[in-house]
């Protein structure tokens, strides 16, 4: 028997050995958290239409990214994603501070409060867009049809005439209550003694809650605001049953763009381009997010 | 600059629970007041009423003859000084400094001076542009201290300020405390459970037990004439000991009866006990006050015979733990005296520095 055991281990030092045992375990998560981005890389190489198998799955080099680079609409929905997504991020967090900012004073029935507003955040998202746009928004037999009537004033298809808005409040009303909860956690987590020597430094309601609390949560909301930008920038469901991206292509976000290039052009080369191309724009912007924080901690 | 008047305070919690009870205290100007009690006793509660930062359920609290009960705590113009510092982890020291100074509206200039100058007073001119976090214990709390000089307030509140610090800083702390108390002449209220800082610190201290105030008298009065048992027992380390013992009069003379020992009582001593022959007493008797060798000898007729049982040796002097009329009794004694367990020693209670206590009512006799 070789007697190899018997040699002694010094601690810190590297045994090559040592990370032969690791590779089982790092293929098992490469191949598991990157190959579907890895074919989508290589699919969005291909020209691949899947309606017509007569004309074969052939290489294309970078032609759909040239495509897409070269297309206005694509920009425009780059710009629509930024302006959605963006517009509900700053609605979410600025809605949702304020709304834990009560949630964590004592006032009665802080418990069911609480419990209410993060209610949404339990729904799926497709039945989310359902009910409202069926129970709620419908002109005829929704509510807003029904109110309109009873108030006699004209009924407004807010899904139709102002669809960019209707997904902004939708994507609140289903994700502020994430940012509640997170910052939440962040107030509750903030020493009393703290606040209490702000009460005797004459803090008013406003310093109380700009100058103490919020620079005192800033990790917490950037844990938010980055969490919520890639949920946020997931939302799907909700965009297919509401507005179903329309009129035209004015709701579209580029998740639903993806969509489309598959389902409606059954183009996989194209889709598997646009999520390629929005992996890259999102890795930018948390980029720039994280810089951004950066400066402003240092600053801090 | 500020007389505090605490006028049948009490504090009763929606549960029903009562904190402070019917609590009656005249802070003087410029005093070096200390709350001290373990915990629970309500000490904590009574400084943060006079804060403000909990609501007084009865009673009256008066600073510079106004009623402050229902004024909110920042036009109090009090400082309160926590346990965990309470900085903000954002701010520099400077700012953390400076923060209750800028609501008062002083020129830059002026701020800027106040802040350097209590810096300067707490030796943290190096440390102005640091946050909380690169800081120690003991700086941190010094920048706590600053921001609650630079307001210059009628009172001080400092709610266990030294409890988060390690021994040796404590100590040093105390010391600039009490240097700076002599400095600012202002009038401090603190709280402590430890009664080192309470007896070190203090012009006068507040003894609390379960919301009531047991003693309130200067640290050498606390010592030497305890009130009642709970501050006998309470101040003092090691602990008094109480022996329960019987009171006899025999031929015109007074002697303490503890088990089959009779201990003569003194001039004084017999005047308070006159007419309660056999009635039962506490004798408290502190370590220190339990003399040996040659001592024991001179007070012989005090004298007592123990069996030693644990024998701790300090340095300078050591603890020797015995039981005697039923009790667990521990002396202050030379190194050395019953240091073989079972040894037979001699000792003897100095009785002139002896305290008597009701045992029914636990009171001083």
């Amino acid at each position: 028997m070789r007697t190899m055991n018997k040699k002694k281990r010094i601690p810190g030092k590297k045994y090559p050995i040592d990370r032969t045992f690791v590779v089982p375990a790092l293929v098992i998560v490469a191949v598991a958290t990157q190959a579907p981005f890895l074919l989508s890389i290589i699919f969005s190489l291909l020209r691949w239409n899947i309606v017509r198998p007569d004309q074969g799955i052939t290489f294309a080099g970078l032609q759909n990214f040239i495509y897409y680079l070269a297309d206005s609409e694509f920009y425009i929905i780059c710009l629509q994603t930024v302006g959605i997504i963006g517009a509900s991020l700053i609605i979410c967090m600025v809605l949702g501070y304020l709304i834990a900012l009560m949630l964590d004073s004592d006032i009665p029935g802080k418990t069911l409060s609480r419990t209410l507003i993060l209610s949404p955040f339990f729904i799926m998202t497709t039945t989310t867009g359902v009910l409202w746009k069926t129970t709620i928004l419908n002109t005829n037999y929704g509510w807003v049809g029904k109110l309109s009537d009873m108030l006699n004033i004209d009924v407004v298809d807010f899904v139709s005439f102002y669809p960019r808005q209707t997904l902004v409040f939708l994507f609140v009303w289903q994700w502020m209550p994430f940012f509640v909860l997170v910052l939440l956690g962040g107030l509750q987590g903030i020493p009393g003694e703290v606040l209490e020597r702000a009460n005797l430094d004459g803090c008013s309601w406003f310093e109380m809650v700009f100058k103490i609390k919020l620079p005192m949560i800033f990790n917490h909301m950037q844990v938010a605001l980055l969490l919520g930008f890639i949920f946020l920038m997931k939302e799907f469901g909700l965009i297919l049953t509401t507005t179903n991206g329309g009129p035209g292509q004015k709701s579209y976000t580029l998740t639903f763009y993806i969509y489309k290039a598959l389902f409606s052009g059954s183009n996989v080369g194209r889709a598997a381009t646009l999520s390629v191309l929005t992996v890259i724009g999102m890795l930018i912007i948390i980029n720039l997010i994280q810089k951004a924080i950066k400066i402003r901690r240092r600053k801090l | 600059m500020a007389h505090i008047v605490l006028k049948n305070i009490c504090k009763t919690y929606p549960n029903g629970v009562s904190a402070v009870d019917n609590f009656n205290l005249e802070i003087e100007d410029k005093e070096f007041i200390i709350f001290v009690g373990p915990s629970g006793c309500g000490k904590s509660t009574t400084l943060r009423m006079i804060a403000g930062l909990e609501d007084i359920t009865a009673g009256e609290l008066l600073i510079d003859g106004k009623i402050m009960n229902e004024v909110p705590p920042k036009d109090r113009d009090i400082a309160m000084v926590f346990q965990s510092y309470a900085l903000y982890p954002h701010m520099t020291v400077y700012d953390n400094i400076a923060f209750g100074l800028r609501r008062k509206k002083l020129s830059k200039a002026e701020l800027d001076e106040k802040v350097k100058n209590a810096a300067r007073i707490l030796g943290l001119e190096s440390q102005l542009a640091k946050k909380p976090r690169e800081l120690s214990g003991g700086q941190k709390q010094r920048v706590a201290m600053g921001a609650a000089i630079v307001r210059n307030p009628k009172v001080f509140l400092m709610d266990e300020p030294l409890s988060n610090l390690d021994a040796k800083l404590r100590v040093q702390m105390r010391v600039e405390l009490a240097r700076l108390h002599e400095s600012l002449g202002a009038t401090i209220v603190y709280v402590t459970h430890d009664q080192t800082e309470a007896m070190t610190l203090g012009s006068r201290i507040v003894v609390m037990k379960e919301g009531i105030i047991q003693q309130v008298d200067t640290p050498n009065n606390l010592y030497t004439k305890p009130a009642n048992m709970f501050v006998a027992g309470f101040i003092g380390s090691p602990q008094m000991n109480f022996l329960y013992s019987v009171v006899k009069e025999e031929d015109g003379a007074t002697f303490l009866q503890l088990g089959d020992v009779r201990l003569p009582v003194t001039e004084e001593q017999r005047e308070k006990l006159r007419g309660m022959d056999g009635k039962q007493i506490v004798l408290g008797i502190r370590p220190e006050d339990i003399m040996c060798g040659a001592e024991a000898e001179k007070y012989s007729k005090w004298g007592i015979t123990v069996t030693a049982e644990v024998y701790e040796l300090l340095g300078s002097s050591a603890l020797l733990y015995f039981e005697f009329a039923g009790s667990r009794v521990t002396a202050d004694v030379k190194p050395g005296v019953g240091e073989k367990e079972g040894e037979r020693v001699h000792l003897a209670l100095h009785m002139e520095r002896a305290h008597l206590f009701d045992a029914a009512t636990e009171q001083r006799i």
